[in-house]
C-alpha cells in the first residue's frame, strides 16, 4: 500500500488539497533528493521522533520559471520566468510501520563545485496520525 | 470555465499489461472536446500511444506501462486563448479549464491541476503520470505535476519530453535558458554534480556516468564549446546517436555534458534521438529498479 498527497501552490502559499491510500507499489525516487542531491525540493516520510524512513525527490514542485516549447518547422524548448506560480503536485510514499509525519523540505542549489546545497527549509507538514 | 462545465463519462483502458497495482500507470484526460468529439479525443490518444511505443525506451518498456484513457465532456470545444497574447480571445466552457497565454507566454497552455489529480485519482488510483490532451490546433503545452500539450503538429513531442522528466527523472540537456543568443548568465554551470542521471559535470573516462555506453573509441570530452559566453554553434563531429560527454547542457553552455549530441531533452524535435542510451546509462536507478515488475507477472 501507499498514500498519495495531492498539494496545491499559489505564490508563496502550499497547501494539502487530500491524502489518499492507494494500493500500488511504489517505485523507487526518479533521482536523489535532499542536500547532498544538489538542493532541490523533497519530501521525508518520517517517524514519531524525527528519524526519516523514506525520501522522494520532488521535482514538480514549481520553479520560477517554465518550460516553454516552440513550435515548427523550429521546434524549440527554453525556460521563462514566471511571476507568481500556481497549480498542483502529488507525492507518492509507500505506507511505513511508524510513520508520523510527512514534511516537504526545499534547499537552494549548490552555487558551486566544493559548496553544499544550502540550509534545508520546511515548507509544510501533514500529520498523518489517524490515518 | 470549471468542473459544472462537463461530465466525466468514463475510463478505458487503452494497453493493458497487467494489475494497475504492478504496472506503471499513464492517464490521458481530454479537455475541450464535447461529447460528440470524443471520437476525435480517442483517436489522439491512440496516436500518442503509438508515438510512445515508438520512442525508445518505452518501445521495450510496453509490458510494464498500462494506459488508461479518461473520457471527459465539456460544454465547449477548445481552450481560452486569450487576445492579450494575440489570440482570439475565445473563453470556451471546458471541465479542466484549459487555457494558452499562461503568464503570459501564448504557448503556454495549462489547466486545472487539481482538478486533473482529483479526476485521474478517481479513474485510476494508480496512475503514475498524468497527460491532458487539449482539443486545439493552436500549438502549446506544459509540464509540471500534469503534463498537457494540444492537437497542433508536434505537440505531442511535448509529452514525451515531460515523460523523460517524470518516468525517468531526466535534466533538461539544453545548454541555455531563455535561448541561444539571448542570456547573458549561463556561462558556466556551478560545478555541483547534478542528481539527474542525464547531466554530469565530470566527463573523465573513469568515472563518467553513462561509461559503459561510451565506445572505447569515442573521445571524452567528445565536444567542447571553444567560446563559454554562447552556445556551441559546432555540428555534431560524430553519428547521431553516438554516446560520449557532449559540452552544454542543463541550462549552461559550458562544464555539463550530455550523453548525446541531441535527443528528445535536448531539442523536442520529432528527429530527435530518444535519449534512449542515456535513460539506459543511468547506474541509479535502472530501468529494472525503476519498474521493479518483470512484464511477465500476473
Amino acid at each position: 500500500m501507499a498514500v498519495r498527497l495531492i498539494f496545491a501552490y499559489e505564490g508563496g502559499d502550499l497547501r494539502l488539497v487530500s491524502r489518499q491510500r492507494v494500493d500500488m507499489v511504489t517505485p523507487p525516487t526518479v533521482a536523489p533528493a535532499g542536500p547532498a542531491a544538489g538542493g532541490g525540493v523533497w519530501a521525508e516520510l518520517r517517524d514519531v521522533r524525527g528519524q526519516v524512513l523514506e525520501r522522494r525527490a520532488v521535482p514538480e514542485f514549481p520553479r520560477p520559471n517554465v518550460e516553454v516549447f516552440g513550435p515548427a518547422p523550429a521546434p524549440s524548448v527554453s525556460r521563462a520566468p514566471v511571476e507568481r506560480p500556481s497549480g498542483a503536485f502529488a507525492v507518492l510514499l509507500p505506507e511505513v510501520a511508524g510513520a508520523d509525519h510527512v514534511a516537504l523540505l526545499a534547499a537552494p542549489e549548490p552555487t558551486g563545485p566544493a559548496t553544499e546545497a544550502g540550509e534545508a527549509r520546511e515548507l509544510l507538514r501533514v500529520d498523518l496520525a489517524g490515518s | 470555465m470549471t468542473t459544472s462545465d462537463g461530465r466525466v463519462v468514463g475510463t478505458t483502458t487503452v494497453v493493458h499489461s497487467g494489475p494497475p497495482s504492478r504496472r506503471w500507470n499513464l492517464v490521458l484526460l481530454g479537455d475541450g472536446f464535447r461529447e460528440e468529439e470524443l471520437g476525435d479525443y480517442a483517436a489522439a490518444v491512440q496516436r500518442f500511444v503509438d508515438r510512445l511505443f515508438a520512442t525508445a525506451p518505452f518501445d521495450e518498456l510496453r509490458a510494464a506501462v498500462n494506459v488508461h484513457r479518461v473520457d471527459v465532456v465539456s460544454t465547449d470545444s477548445g481552450a481560452d486563448d486569450p487576445v492579450a497574447c494575440g489570440g482570439t480571445g475565445a473563453a470556451p466552457r471546458t471541465y479542466f479549464d484549459a487555457s494558452f497565454c499562461t503568464g503570459g507566454i501564448q504557448r503556454l497552455l495549462v489547466v486545472d491541476d487539481v482538478t486533473a489529480l482529483t479526476v485521474a485519482g478517481d479513474a485510476v488510483p494508480q496512475w503514475n503520470m498524468i497527460l491532458v490532451v487539449v482539443n486545439s490546433t493552436v500549438y502549446g503545452g506544459s509540464g509540471g505535476g500534469v503534463a498537457v500539450y494540444s492537437l497542433a503538429g508536434g505537440a505531442e513531442e511535448i509529452a514525451v519530453h515531460e515523460m523523460g522528466h517524470t518516468a525517468f527523472g531526466l535534466a533538461d540537456e539544453y545548454e541555455y535558458f531563455a535561448g541561444c543568443g539571448v542570456d547573458t548568465d549561463r556561462d558556466r554551470h556551478p560545478g555541483f554534480e547534478p542528481a539527474e542521471p542525464n547531466v554530469t559535470t565530470d566527463a573523465d573516462p573513469a568515472t563518467l556516468k553513462w561509461r559503459d555506453l561510451v565506445h572505447p573509441g569515442t573521445p571524452l570530452p567528445t565536444t567542447r564549446n571553444a567560446d563559454c559566453r554562447q552556445c556551441d554553434p559546432q555540428p555534431n563531429p560524430l553519428p547521431p546517436e553516438t554516446v560520449g560527454a557532449y559540452e552544454g547542457a542543463r541550462y549552461y553552455h559550458c562544464g555539463a555534458y550530455r550523453p548525446q549530441f541531441d535527443c528528445k531533452m535536448r531539442a523536442r524535435d520529432r528527429r530527435s534521438a530518444p535519449c534512449a542510451d542515456g535513460v539506459s546509462a543511468r547506474p541509479s536507478p535502472p530501468i529494472s529498479r525503476r519498474f521493479p515488475w518483470p512484464p511477465r507477472s500476473p
